[in-house]
């Protein structure tokens, strides 16, 4: 399955373009979880990341679908 | 830190100056000084920019020591944009000068008879006072640069600009940053009218021989600040994210919630948020020779401002903040880094504050004054401010009265205080806070966006109404406590999750006045603070019903989401009870 994949702030330097913010796909297996997802971009999965999947909080064992669009940040504040 | 200055700018035969010893204030700093000499000292029923009325700046309990990250001052007054008691918070250089000088509080009350101008000069030897009518309508920057030719470029400056001195409500003061440039401004509420009503435009603060404040206990200080420091470099917000993107960092996030206020409160989204992300803004100042990482006052190690260069590589303005950068850009549908970093730049030098600034001309867009998105329009509306022009002075009032004035129904506004960029729907704890802040409308008043979004301090649900009373009541509390030791809140990120670091900072306090405070202490004097901001706000008519957000929130679904603001009057109701 496909999804749309979104890295940002200094999780961009991950995508395939190094560009944060710009969305790609990603070709997962069926019933993929997020930690998946944050294994095929290299990214470790012990780095604290702020997840959302279709603009909702999600976590690591979160369950993906087709067309669903994560996207990635590292910790971040300000205000 | 142990004198109040008290400029009575109504005396007979001319202003006067005293100084008097903190007193009954003792032990107090920042924003608890503040919030007590206005509920104090101010009839709540006084008209604003009234000779009833004072404006105190005040630095915070570790301003002026070492303790790294203490430069924030406090600037308190009746509001004349909520009516309510106001404490409004800035960073520069100021806070550290005035403390280092011995200040707990300058105090400027009363109403000058003649219509001078004046300026006030601070430095070890005492205060004076002068008229300098050739201030008059400067902006900010042409006032600190002429100020800077008389005074050298040693002092730092607390200016107003035009809108201060044409006491709009919108007005700011602001404080010069380390280079010398008036871009740190205690921006919301209207603090600049009301220095504006006393005739006061400058304060020209130079601590020349002054010298570091000593702590009571110097080794248990200094240690208590390696610990300190080591824990916000240690956090990953404190240490590194904010130094590397800005605030504007937020840009994404909050549009990725569906928590991002665009075209006037209308969708939580914006289409052109990589063009203004704080990513984008970082790289583009980079570019230009400007500075992504910048602090806004010396002993910063956090540095979340920066430096932003016009096209050409000359300066603009400074790193224009999340907040900024939301109101004139997403908000106003406008996604053009150099149009709002101009927009931030006006503000600036006229004195206003950007949150109120952005919201007002996000109503005057639904309004059909200028179309959402057209940038050009949103700089000649607040060059009308600038100028004075009768329209001008109308936005300058703020977006209530802008809204009242062009029969808008959407006004984003609690106590006519503009929201600042988190849609309370899609982000239901900051919207507790916006409701029921004695400031009006303030994300700094209760940042539970941290817990709501960001999983900082805990993780509650920003689209549930649970548990959202308890956080905003919680980080209230905080807020006012840190409010009053001169820290800028950011500290927070670092303090909500690591409790050894709360404990440095609370040993801090303990080495430098030789007390021995807890925990519960620190939550007592923040209670003790909105206590008393609660009592003057009912003082001066304010009932519950003005706790409460606009109707369209209530009303109306946000999109992405689709979804409304939940949380029932009983439960705002309950915040204040502690």
């Amino acid at each position: 399955m496909k999804i749309e994949m979104i890295l940002y702030a200094s999780l961009g330097k991950m995508a395939p373009d190094k560009m944060a913010g710009t969305p790609f796909q990603l070709e997962l297996d069926e019933g993929a979880l997020v930690r998946h997802a944050v294994k095929k971009l290299n990214i470790p999965d012990t780095f604290p990341l702020i997840i959302f999947v279709n603009g909702r909080h999600s976590r690591l064992d979160g369950i993906l679908k087709e067309g669903d669009r994560l996207a990635l940040f590292p910790p971040i504040a300000g205000g | 830190m142990d004198k109040i200055l008290r400029i009575d700018m109504g005396a007979e035969g001319g202003p006067r100056i005293s100084v008097s010893q903190v007193g009954e204030y003792a032990g107090l700093g920042g924003r608890a000084l503040t919030s007590a000499i206005v509920s104090k000292e101010v009839p709540p029923l006084c008209h604003a920019l009234g000779a009833d009325n004072k404006l105190v700046i005040a630095p915070g309990l570790l301003s002026g020591s070492i303790a790294a990250n203490s430069g924030r001052l406090s600037v308190g007054c009746k509001s004349p944009l909520t009516g309510g008691i106001k404490e409004s918070n800035a960073g520069g250089q100021a806070s550290q000068v005035l403390a280092r000088l011995g200040y707990a509080a300058i105090v400027l009350e009363g109403k000058p008879v003649e219509d001078n101008t004046y300026k006030i000069i601070i430095n070890k030897d005492g205060a004076r006072i002068e008229v300098d009518n050739s201030l008059k309508m400067l902006g900010n920057y042409s006032t600190v640069e002429k100020l800077a030719k008389e005074y050298g470029e040693k002092p730092c400056f607390i200016t107003i600009g035009p809108a201060g001195e044409m006491k709009l409500a919108a007005a700011s003061i602001a404080c010069t940053d380390m280079e010398g440039r008036p871009t740190r401004h205690a921006g919301r509420g209207g603090v600049g009218a009301v220095m504006g009503s006393k005739g006061v435009k400058a304060l020209v603060i130079d601590d020349t021989g002054a010298g570091m404040r000593a702590p009571k206990d110097p080794e248990k200080f200094k240690e208590a600040n390696r610990n300190w420091v080591a824990g916000l470099k240690k956090h990953p917000v404190t240490g590194e994210g904010l130094a590397a993107y800005g605030t504007n960092v937020l840009t994404n996030v909050l549009n990725e919630a569906g928590g991002y206020p665009t075209h006037n409160f209308t969708w939580g989204r914006f289409e052109g948020h990589t063009k203004i992300s704080g990513e984008t803004q970082a790289a583009l100042e980079t570019e230009r020779g400007g500075l992504a990482t910048h602090g806004c006052h010396r002993g910063c190690v956090m540095r979340c401002s920066g430096v932003f260069m016009d096209k050409y590589g000359n300066y603009l303005t400074k790193q224009p903040e999340y907040e900024t950068v939301w109101a004139h850009g997403g908000n106003c549908g406008i996604d053009d880094l150099d149009a709002i970093a101009m927009l931030d730049r006006l503000d600036d030098d006229y004195g206003l504050d950007t949150i109120e600034m952005g919201a007002t001309i996000g109503v005057c867009m639904e309004a059909g004054l200028a179309k959402f998105g057209d940038a050009e329009a949103a700089i000649n509306l607040i060059k009308q401010v600038g100028a004075g022009t009768d329209l001008g002075r109308i936005l300058g009032s703020g977006a209530a009265i802008t809204g009242k004035v062009f029969g808008v129904e959407r006004v984003p506004v609690v106590k006519n205080q503009a929201l600042p960029a988190y849609d309370p729907r899609a982000v239901h704890g900051i919207g507790v806070t916006y409701a029921t802040s004695p400031m009006g409308a303030d994300h700094t008043a209760g940042y539970a966006v941290g817990a709501n979004i960001l999983g900082i301090g805990g993780k509650v649900d920003p689209l549930s109404p649970e548990g959202q009373v308890e956080l905003s009541r919680d980080l209230q509390i905080a807020t006012a406590a840190v409010d009053s030791t001169g820290m800028c809140l950011f500290i927070a990120f670092a303090v909500l999750d690591q409790p050894e670091t709360f404990q440095a900072l609370i040993d801090m306090i303990n080495a430098f006045y030789g007390l021995s405070l807890t925990a519960d202490d620190v939550a007592e004097l923040g209670k003790s603070v909105l206590r008393n901001e609660r009592e003057f706000n009912i003082k001066a008519g304010f009932t519950s019903a003005h706790d409460r957000l606009p109707g369209f929130f209530y009303n109306d679904a946000l999109p992405p989401h689709n979804i409304k603001f939940k949380v029932t009057d009983a439960e705002l109701d309950r915040v204040f009870s502690f």
